[in-house]
């Protein structure tokens, strides 16, 4: 591999997307009008739900499509109509797709080859370089076939970088591997992405993967751009109904609601008491209509005869898991509509108790009911302050 | 489980008395059936073992008869009682049949069948290629179309392919029945590895393209391996089907007798005057032995292949 620059132009922008556009024959909008850019050396994750269009705009950026309309710069040079190996893009695939009849260092080299001029011994040396940097010198002569699903994705990674691409595509490339592995390659790939410094697009349909392994994350639904942003910006700040639900885990509690005539309360499964903070964001919704989102972390469990200054609903709990530092309770309110509350540590209470849900006015979010738009957050620092301990709410 | 009864380590149940019955109370179908188990051999297994070698005795006995026929001196064909293994074993059939030209048919065939199957495969593995990953206007119709004409015998249409031949100038050619059998076999090919290609992953051509290959060279450097069983399939149906047709050969080359292949060398030994079956069935083994060396030589790629194919990561 040559010398990376490692000088001040990370803030500049290496990889754009501007307007794309991907539609298929017969009218399947894959890709709706998508615009993102990112500097260089930056971990970009697309994520979305299958159909959303990831793999889509990965493959128009690879040129493995070509798009309907929109334009994709590397380098401020348009790539459009470009063939995929003049992109100087690499490409890893869900299924690795190796070469099952070439050995790993045919796998690797071959890109040199069909691209290059150089000398054999310099393919050698280059993809013995990449192969120790991945630590598979090792299995250079066994073919595909004869590798675990592990070492078949390091061949794929060291087949992606012996070219010292500029531009890293990553199609689901921890899929196929057990949970183990999957986060020890997902830490690899940092690692790896970081070190060579190669900006890079990653598709995932997982949102835990997308939310450790990205600079920033996209979310994408039915070919549309839902949200683009850090991670944590993401989850505590989501643009819309469908990215609140989608990112987190377990995902976000959504409560369908009228606001009441006075503005006092939000009505709908349950009657949830409204402030004049809320009671503002409600007011900007298109119709009366408005969406009650809480994360799972922000509501308390109080027992039954319990009654704290904040708004609270009688229930019983349905089901409990347990899940390590923290434990999942389900609880069905009696007015009907069941939430999923996390609590640290182990269950507070057995399967059938009957509970109070608190859930304080600082921790909610409110999305309009037909447009899905975010009309309010909570503020961070009082969030904040609230996941890790979980004690009561004081409102 | 009952719950009285406690669990085997094999698996059974200890409480389930009818399972384990006295030795000296079962007949000896029973003792039989008990032992079967042990060799591996269950009674349905031995039905149809029955009925295999039933098959192969119906299948084999014509050839080994052919092979007995030629063998003989001449007259000893039709003695009584009939013995499947000549009392006296004599070449002359062979002798008389390599005399009257069987080194000619021989030629012909192997080119014919050579460059017929090689024109086969040359046309047949871009077109699949580009029926299973290029999407264009029609495909499906033109797919179709390549099936329709699979359905048409060739038989059916003899006396037109004559005419177009003759006014070709193709007529007593082997380059016009080698384009006969490849116009003719390519359809069934075409279907055949179109299949093959379809279970391999797309994503092996997206790599290859990304590596910096055009279509051709993916199919050349990435594709071909993985189709290679298909490839042998298609070299095997298309050798034993050319390497054996009698009606376009003869309706082709006709009265041209240097350019005669073994199927029409084995027909002129049959007149109006009578069968010469000492000569038919040397020449017949002669003809068979090319196809089973073929089939042998391939069959052991082929399985290799198959073998390959099921391996993960593909």
């Amino acid at each position: 591999m040559t010398d990376r620059s490692t000088d001040n132009t990370t803030a500049q922008t290496h990889l754009e997307l501007q307007n794309l556009v991907k539609e298929y024959p017969g009218g399947t909008m894959a890709v709706d009008d998508i615009s993102l850019s990112l500097p260089r050396g930056e971990l970009l994750v697309l994520v979305g739900p299958s159909g959303c269009g990831k793999s889509t705009t990965l493959r128009c950026i690879a040129g493995l499509e070509e798009p309907t309309a929109g334009d994709i710069l590397i380098g401020g040079e348009s790539m459009v109509g470009r063939r995929p190996e003049e992109r100087e893009i690499a490409m890893v695939f869900q299924n690795y797709a190796l070469y099952p009849h070439k050995t790993a260092r045919q796998n690797i080299g071959f890109g040199l080859r069909m691209t290059t001029d150089l000398p054999d011994e310099e393919v050698r040396n280059q993809v013995e370089r990449v192969a120790e940097t991945l630590g598979i010198t090792d299995l250079l002569e066994k073919k595909p076939g004869s590798l675990s699903g592990g070492q078949q994705q390091r061949v794929a990674l060291g087949r992606a970088i012996v070219r010292d691409p500029a531009v890293f595509l990553l199609d689901e490339p921890l899929s196929n591997l057990d949970a183990t592995l999957r986060t020890q390659m997902r830490t690899e790939i940092q690692q790896l992405q970081r070190d060579l410094e190669v900006t890079t697009v990653y598709v995932t349909h997982d949102q835990t993967e997308a939310m450790t392994i990205g600079d920033r994350i996209a979310v994408l639904r039915d070919g549309h751009l839902q949200q683009l942003g850090r991670p944590m910006a993401c989850y505590r700040e989501p643009a819309n109904r469908f990215v609140a639900s989608f990112i987190g885990e377990p995902s976000m509690n959504l409560l369908e609601c009228r606001v009441a005539a006075g503005d006092e309360a939000l009505v709908g499964p349950v009657a949830y008491p409204i402030d004049d903070t809320l009671a503002a964001a409600a007011a900007e919704a298109d119709g009366r209509d408005v969406t009650l989102g809480v994360r799972p972390e922000v509501p308390t469990l109080l027992g039954p005869e319990e009654d704290d200054s904040g708004p609270s609903f009688p229930g019983r709990i349905d089901v409990v898991e347990p899940v390590g530092e923290r434990s999942f309770v389900y609880v069905t309110l009696d007015d009907g509509p069941q939430l999923t509350v996390a609590v640290p540590g182990r269950p507070p209470a057995r399967e059938g108790t009957p509970v109070r849900v608190q859930i304080p006015r600082d921790g909610v979010h409110i999305f309009d009911g037909q447009t899905g738009e975010a009309l309010h957050h909570p503020a961070h620092s009082e969030l904040e302050g609230r996941v890790p301990t979980s004690t009561p709410g004081g409102d | 489980m009952t719950d009285d009864g406690t669990e085997r380590t094999d698996g059974g149940l200890a409480g389930e008395e009818k399972t384990v019955t006295d030795p000296a109370s079962r007949t000896a179908f029973q003792r039989v059936r008990d032992r079967l188990p042990v060799i591996g051999v269950r009674p349905l297994d031995i039905v149809v073992y029955i009925v295999y070698g039933l098959a192969m005795v119906f299948f084999a006995f014509p050839v080994l008869w052919v092979v007995s026929a030629s063998l003989r001196p001449e007259g000893e064909l039709f003695s009584y009682p009939f013995r499947l293994f000549p009392q006296e074993v004599s070449l002359s059939a062979y002798e008389q049949v390599f005399s009257a030209g069987m080194m000619t048919w021989l030629f012909n065939s192997t080119i014919i069948t050579v460059l017929g199957v090689a024109s086969i495969i040359a046309v047949s593995v871009p077109a699949a290629y580009a029926f299973s990953r290029f999407e264009f206007r029609g495909r499906r119709g033109l797919l179709g179309l390549v099936l329709m004409f699979q359905m048409i015998s060739s038989v059916i249409i003899i006396v037109p392919l004559y005419t177009v031949m003759t006014s070709l100038g193709l007529i007593r050619t082997r380059a016009g029945l080698i384009l006969l059998y490849v116009g003719i076999q390519t359809p069934f090919s075409i279907w055949l590895l179109k299949g093959y290609f379809d279970t391999v992953p797309r994503e092996l051509d997206y790599a290859a393209r990304i590596d910096g290959c055009s279509r051709l060279q993916t199919l050349r450097h990435v594709l071909l391996r993985p189709i290679a069983p298909g490839i042998a399939v298609v070299a095997i149906f298309n050798t034993v089907l050319t390497w054996s047709e009698f009606v376009l050969a003869y309706t082709v080359l006709g009265t041209e007798s240097d350019l005669h292949t073994i199927s029409i060398g084995i027909y002129n030994f049959q007149s109006q005057f009578g069968n010469d079956w000492r000569a038919i069935a040397a020449a017949s083994v002669v003809g068979m032995l090319p196809l089973v060396i073929v089939f042998i030589g391939l069959q052991r790629y082929f399985v290799k292949g198959l073998i390959e194919g099921s391996l993960k990561g593909q």
